[in-house]
């Protein structure tokens, strides 16, 4: 359970967020979505402890704030938005990284940590790749390493910042069902900043919708996707529609049919 | 493909075959053998180099406690090119370690302790030392030495980190190259100002492998001893930093304070050779890059066999110095900026293409 009380997060001395207030549930999954320069990424920095905020951010009860960084990185742990690629570390080395959070300032991993970081390859379906550089990896393989490595610290909160960046549909898809797939199995809570909204809506169970440093709307998928909110705060008009399994797909209405003579 | 791996997964496990950590491993302590057995033949070669002829069979002999040599063959060996040996290759692990802990430190391929300003920071510690009278007081100049050594790196650090300069790599180099140039001429002024001491501060410029003892050795020795020994046990640390900062404090890494103490070790290795040996480009940025080039390491195994290889590397360094113009002698740090300076060019083009 996370707690983000009167979240206000400045930035380069411009204050971005303005005292948001987000919960988020056990084993649920929340979106933060919004136009560009809405603060997302700042907000759900500060939700992982990552940026200093005023106000206070809780997680199981516990205030961040008050907690050492490796206390702080056992609780939460991050999928940036554009991972360092880095030079000669294997796959398998990356994902041992993970480990850092139970590990003394100049401890080396033990049996279990290398043990944890095997079946970490494993869920990420990436134990063939074990060996090889992570620079020799595609990007969609990258992106599943880089969330092996915050599973391997074993955090009951992930948080993506807008995980698919870069990525083909096909590699969106997999990376999102992926962590979908250990939300369901491993219980974990997800907070997520998200671009597309199609996708937001199909993988959240809640969707905040984040506005010039205000949440604006926060509710099921259904509820703050609508055409008209969108069509404000997004600056286009946009359809809303629902797909062949009742699921929704957000488009841009074609400018032109929307422009009345 | 899920299943199929998962089974592979499991049947890892089960036959304790780890891949995250047997290969590695594996390499390592192949590598390791390695760098011990360069580094040997190249102090047979360092104790074989020399005006007086003692066969290498005599040097091995003498090496494992035989009477093979003359009084006369001892005493050179012994007193003469022994030292000068050992100097030279703590002098290079040294150097070698330290840049190899600036560039993961920095996350900046072409980081190294001369280019940084670090050396011309210990360098100007050591003259006003030197100056001031005071080079014979124990630990005088190796403190002034350190101190310059991180002024000159803090200097370069925060020329680069303000928010104008952007924080790239670049920026830390161009703020390196400008502090060394700064550093380089102050030391230059204090020198000048008391012609007293010129010949001391000259000789220490240029490097004193060629007139250091056992006196040097011992002086830089528990510097450079304490040095590696923090960033060996740190090799971990400085692959959580090479992630940058914002992931390194994601995985629970207190950056700012873990950065530090990397940089602090690596300005006390700095130092250390510097008091010893002067000011010798380079090493720092050769020797890392192509023990990673060639084992294809990480962090982790490239700081200890940067000790090694850079040891070895300054070794057989000196050997040319002391052959190409015999009897006379160069610089160390022109053969050093010889091999160095079309190095950096490469290592320059790698890193733009890497981008």
């Amino acid at each position: 359970m996370i707690v983000a009380r009167a979240l206000r997060v400045s930035r380069a001395r411009r204050e971005v967020v303005h005292g948001v207030s987000l919960e988020v549930a056990a084993g649920t999954w929340v979106s933060i979505v919004g136009p560009n320069g809405a603060g997302k990424s700042s907000m759900l920095l500060a939700i992982a402890g990552l940026l200093p905020a005023s106000g206070e951010v809780t997680i199981d009860g516990r205030r961040l704030r008050e907690l050492h960084a490796r206390e702080r990185a056992r609780l939460v742990a991050l999928v940036p938005q554009q991972p360092v690629v880095p030079e000669s570390l294997t796959v398998a080395e990356y994902v041992l990284l993970g480990r850092t959070p139970h590990l003394s300032l100049f401890g080396a991993e033990a049996g279990r940590d290398h043990d944890l970081a095997e079946q970490t390859l494993a869920k990420v379906d990436l134990v063939w790749a074990a060996d090889r550089l992570v620079t020799m990896l595609s990007g969609g393989e990258f992106h599943r390493a880089v969330v092996g490595r915050a599973l391997a610290q074993e955090a009951r909160v992930l948080v993506l910042d807008e995980p698919t960046t870069g990525l083909d549909l096909g590699h969106q898809l997999q990376v999102l069902e992926l962590v979908e797939e250990l939300r369901r199995t491993d219980g974990i809570t997800v907070v997520s900043a998200m671009h597309d909204l199609t996708l937001a809506a199909r993988f959240s169970d809640r969707i905040a919708l984040l506005v010039d440093g205000e949440l604006v709307a926060d509710g099921a998928p259904s509820e703050v996707l609508r055409p008209d909110a969108l069509e404000r705060h997004y600056g286009v008009p946009v359809h809303v529609m629902r797909g062949p399994n009742g699921e929704l797909i957000v488009v841009p209405a074609n400018a032109r049919a929307s422009v009345r003579p | 493909m899920r299943h199929a791996s998962r089974l592979e997964g499991a049947q890892l496990l089960r036959g304790h075959e780890r891949p995250t950590a047997s290969r590695a491993r594996r390499r390592a302590v192949r590598w390791t053998v390695v760098g011990f057995v360069v580094l040997f033949v190249s102090v047979v070669i360092g104790l074989f180099t020399g005006a007086v002829r003692i066969p290498p069979s005599s040097i091995l002999g003498w090496m494992v406690g035989e009477e093979a040599l003359t009084e006369q063959q001892r005493a050179i060996l012994a007193q003469l090119r022994l030292p000068r040996v050992v100097l030279a290759g703590l002098v290079g692990a040294a150097l070698s370690v330290s840049g190899c802990a600036y560039q993961a430190a920095f996350r900046n391929p072409l980081a190294d302790p001369y280019l940084l300003g670090s050396a011309a920071g210990a360098g100007l510690g050591a003259t006003a030392v030197i100056v001031l009278g005071a080079g014979d007081a124990p630990l005088a100049l190796p403190a002034a030495a350190f101190a310059g050594a991180l002024g000159g790196v803090g200097l370069a650090y925060l020329m680069a980190s303000t928010r104008a300069a952007g924080r790239t790599s670049t920026s830390l180099l161009l703020a390196g190259v400008a502090v060394a140039s700064f550093l380089t001429a102050l030391q230059t002024y204090v020198q000048q100002r008391d012609t007293d001491n010129l010949r001391e501060v000259y000789a220490f410029i240029l490097g004193r492998l060629g007139t250091g003892g056992w006196h040097e050795v011992m002086l830089a020795l528990p510097w450079v001893v304490l040095a590696s020994a923090v960033l060996l046990a740190s090799r971990r640390l400085l692959e959580v930093l090479s992630l940058g900062d914002l992931e390194a404090a994601s995985l629970g890494a207190h950056v700012a304070r873990d950065r530090a103490i990397v940089v602090i070790a690596a300005s006390l290795a700095t130092a250390a050779a510097v008091a010893v040996a002067g000011l010798i480009g380079f090493v720092g940025l050769i020797v890392p890059h192509a023990v990673r080039m060639a084992t294809g390491a990480s962090h982790r195994l490239v700081v200890g066999l940067s000790l090694l290889f850079g040891a070895a590397f300054l070794i057989l360094c000196d050997v040319l110095a002391r052959t190409v113009v015999a009897p006379g002698e160069l610089p160390i740090g022109v053969i050093t900026a010889l091999i160095g300076a079309p190095f950096f060019a490469f290592v320059l083009r790698r890193a733009g293409g890497a981008r």
